[in-house]
């Protein structure tokens, strides 16, 4: 019987047992946190954490990306039942009252509008507050089945876990740790699950857990399948690359290299003088305004130096800084392509440099892309032939060669599995949060119409007595009521 | 805590079930692996979600019109003929947004207007300059297709939730809240002459027929009453 390995005494959810070992239905206890340990020790058995710094390259990238597309990921990133329900509350709350207050066509006096429009945010407050706060939870129900193994393959998380889940694990069991000592150990727990699962991928077995601690292999046809999206979705890009270089960027830097062989001087002096002005200017602006000016100067010109304009004005930066940085790294391109092209003995005519520019184009992006293509449809034929992972990078590391100029050197095939089979479970869990937000939401919703009939008279007495008596026959027919009696009394 | 836990065990097993239907491992897993492709049809899902609700809603509000006590029953019909007219327009003008709205041609439009400078050649290679400018970053950018991929991360994920924001906004803010209220009105009465169209003539109960008047105060009304009373006896 397998029994699970332990470090700092706590055993490891993503699978630290040895895959051979397992047999389906073992019990492992992973999925789910053990008693309670005293004392624990956490350096002493801590793998060490590799030093080598990796560069993330979509962290980095959004470091520079404009705040408003940052705001686009985020909202793309948690699009869901929850932002459903907001977007159509915003909608009900704030615009209805205003087209039902002001509307036009109709006929009904103008405080029976009123008091129908307070009806909307009144509606749009109970729908977010009944709708919503079923979602939510059951969203957040979701992400822990999921981290425990609750659900199937499609839905596991088990084998990497989200932090929160894991935090929370790890200060129910080490209540008196530090707060700096548990995110330590968070890290290195998610450092392990990765370093887990990529082992399991190189053995082509992916253990994942119930809940109950039995251990589950991911199946054939889906893990073989993943491997496969892989390579595709590799290829996809590699092919849409190729069509790119092929159908836009050759004749493109034809055209502009023709320019600048026929227009040497005026090029070499326009770009040189921008040069030197954006150096001793601070405003990049400013700067972009003189192009702007320099465009119009220039209107009967080439239209080839029109589109070299255009292209200097769409250069883009969050600051004035990093707007001067990507000017000056246009400008001096500029510089260096009239020089490339027209520094070149053997282009002496639009036909030597077509030669030229597709020999050059062909040599150094062409044949490294249908090498990278030919090498990825090897590939795919051997995931066909269900050759193992291992084998698979054996191959790749052979035709790669260790030449970092490779096309494929950063393309590690067991990660990118494993950052796919990540990206699918977060996607489906994404999609059976949407629906389950959609059916609770659903059923919630005779709960929230019975509120809305309850509160909204309510609501309507207490904030707008007045609106609110135009509404009730009873309450008039009691007043008129009184002042007959009061007049029957006079007389 | 003896009856929350089977509660709590019957909620995970309804979940769970509903997570292995095929149409949800299929086609909504599917669909939601490449959110850019299927922007249209996963904001057709919200739409769809909203839509549903707003049929129930129709449905819940016109049966608790009809059988509404306190409203009075010749206005009652009238009252569930603009729920039904109100519901079924919401229902209609935001499928028929949706469907105009989503279409690819038209979201590839307001993109390209709204952020093709962000991510064309040219803000590609800014980025990427301004990236090589930084110490940590140098000589780690140009042609490393990392960047290139997450750039492109970062431009699917704006189609995607302008796609599904753009959706959304018009077909539950202008679909529903602008068009829908200005059509719903005239629509209720056609809708009660439909709803009415086998009954008997109606009998308007003399405890709910509107006396009302705008002209003279109900105890003017009385006073002229009793005054013609005292005439009749003088």
């Amino acid at each position: 019987m397998f029994k699970p390995i332990y470090i700092w005494k706590v055993p490891l959810f993503g699978e630290v047992m040895k895959v051979e070992s397992v047999k389906p239905q073992i019990k492992t206890g992973i999925g789910k946190m053990p008693q309670k340990q005293h004392n624990p020790n956490f350096t002493a058995l801590l793998p060490t954490i590799s030093k080598t710094v990796e560069i993330n390259m979509n962290d980095e990238v959004k470091n520079f990306m404009p705040p408003i597309i940052k705001g686009m990921k985020k909202i793309s990133d948690n699009m869901g039942e929850v932002q459903n329900i907001i977007i159509n509350a915003l909608g009900t709350g704030l615009v209805a009252p205003i087209f039902i207050k002001w509307n036009p066509l109709s006929k009904t006096d103008e405080d029976t509008r009123t008091y129908s429009a307070w009806r909307q945010p009144v509606s749009a407050v109970l729908a977010v507050v009944t709708q919503v706060g079923v979602t939510i939870p059951f969203n957040r129900m979701i992400t822990r089945l999921a981290n425990n193994g609750y659900y199937d393959e499609k839905y596991n998380k088990t084998l990497f876990q989200d932090k929160e889940y894991i935090e929370k694990n790890l200060k129910r069991l080490y209540p008196h740790e530090t707060n700096a000592k548990i995110n330590d150990m968070v890290k290195q727990k998610m450092a392990e699950q990765q370093a887990n699962l990529l082992r399991m991928i190189k053995e082509d077995k992916v253990m994942m857990s119930r809940d109950d601690g039995n251990t589950f292999q991911m199946s054939e046809k889906a893990y073989r399948k993943l491997q496969n999206d892989v390579i595709k979705k590799r290829l996809k890009d590699a092919n849409d690359e190729l069509t790119k270089c092929t159908e836009t960027t050759i004749p493109k830097k034809l055209k502009r290299a023709e320019y600048y062989r026929t227009h040497k001087d005026e090029a070499l002096k326009i770009f040189k003088d921008l040069s030197e002005k954006l150096n001793k200017t601070d405003s990049a602006k400013t700067f972009q305004k003189d192009i702007k000016k320099l465009k119009k100067q220039y209107k009967n010109a080439d239209s080839e130096l029109l589109a070299i304009f255009d292209d200097i004005l769409d250069r883009r930066g969050n600051n004035q800084q990093d707007l001067k940085t990507a000017l000056d790294a246009k400008l001096k391109g500029i510089l260096r392509d009239i020089k490339f092209y027209t520094d070149e003995p053997t282009v002496t005519s639009k036909e030597t440099l077509k030669d030229f520019i597709t020999q050059w184009e062909t040599r150094e992006r062409i044949n490294p892309i249908n090498e990278e293509i030919k090498i990825l449809e090897e590939i795919q034929n051997k995931i066909s032939a269900k050759t193992p992972t291992k084998d698979i990078e054996n191959y790749l590391a052979e035709r790669i060669n260790d030449n970092p100029q490779h096309r494929l050197f950063k393309f590690k095939f067991s990660k990118e599995v494993s950052k796919l089979l990540q990206e699918r479970i977060k996607n489906n869990l994404k999609a059976h949060k949407q629906l389950t937000g959609l059916r609770v939401s659903l059923l919630i919703l005779p709960v929230s119409c019975w509120l809305l009939n309850w509160t909204y008279p309510r609501f309507m007495d207490a904030v707008f007595p007045n609106l609110s008596n135009k509404k009730h026959p009873n309450e008039i027919k009691s007043l008129v009521n009184k002042a007959n009696h009061k007049e029957e009394v006079k007389s | 805590m003896s009856l929350i836990t089977p509660v709590g065990n019957g909620i995970k097993s309804v979940n769970r079930w509903f997570s292995r239907l095929p149409y949800v491992t299929d086609t909504v897993c599917e669909r939601f692996q490449d959110p850019k492709a299927n922007s249209a049809w996963i904001a057709g899902l919200g739409v769809t979600s909203i839509v549903l609700k707003d049929g129930l809603g129709c449905y819940l509000y016109v049966n608790q019109s009809l059988n509404n006590k306190d409203i009075p029953e010749d206005k009652r019909k009238f009252v569930a003929a603009l729920d039904l007219a109100n519901g079924g327009l919401m229902i209609l003008l935001q499928i028929l947004m949706t469907y105009t709205i989503s279409k690819k041609a038209f979201q590839e439009k307001i993109f390209e207007k709204l952020f093709g400078k962000m991510f064309n050649r040219q803000a590609s290679k800014s980025m990427q300059a301004i990236m090589e400018s930084k110490t940590h970053l140098n000589g780690k950018v140009k042609g490393n297709q990392e960047f290139h991929k997450a750039f492109n991360d970062y431009k699917d994920s704006a189609i995607s939730a302008l796609g599904t924001l753009t959706t959304l906004i018009a077909a539950t803010t202008v679909g529903k809240r602008i068009l829908t209220p200005f059509i719903a009105t005239p629509l209720a009465d056609k809708t009660k002459e439909w709803m009415c169209r086998n009954d008997k003539p109606a009998t308007v109960h003399k405890d709910t027929k509107n006396t009302y008047d705008t002209q003279t105060s109900a105890g003017e009304k009385a006073e002229k009453q009793t005054a013609a009373k005292l005439n009749i006896i003088k």
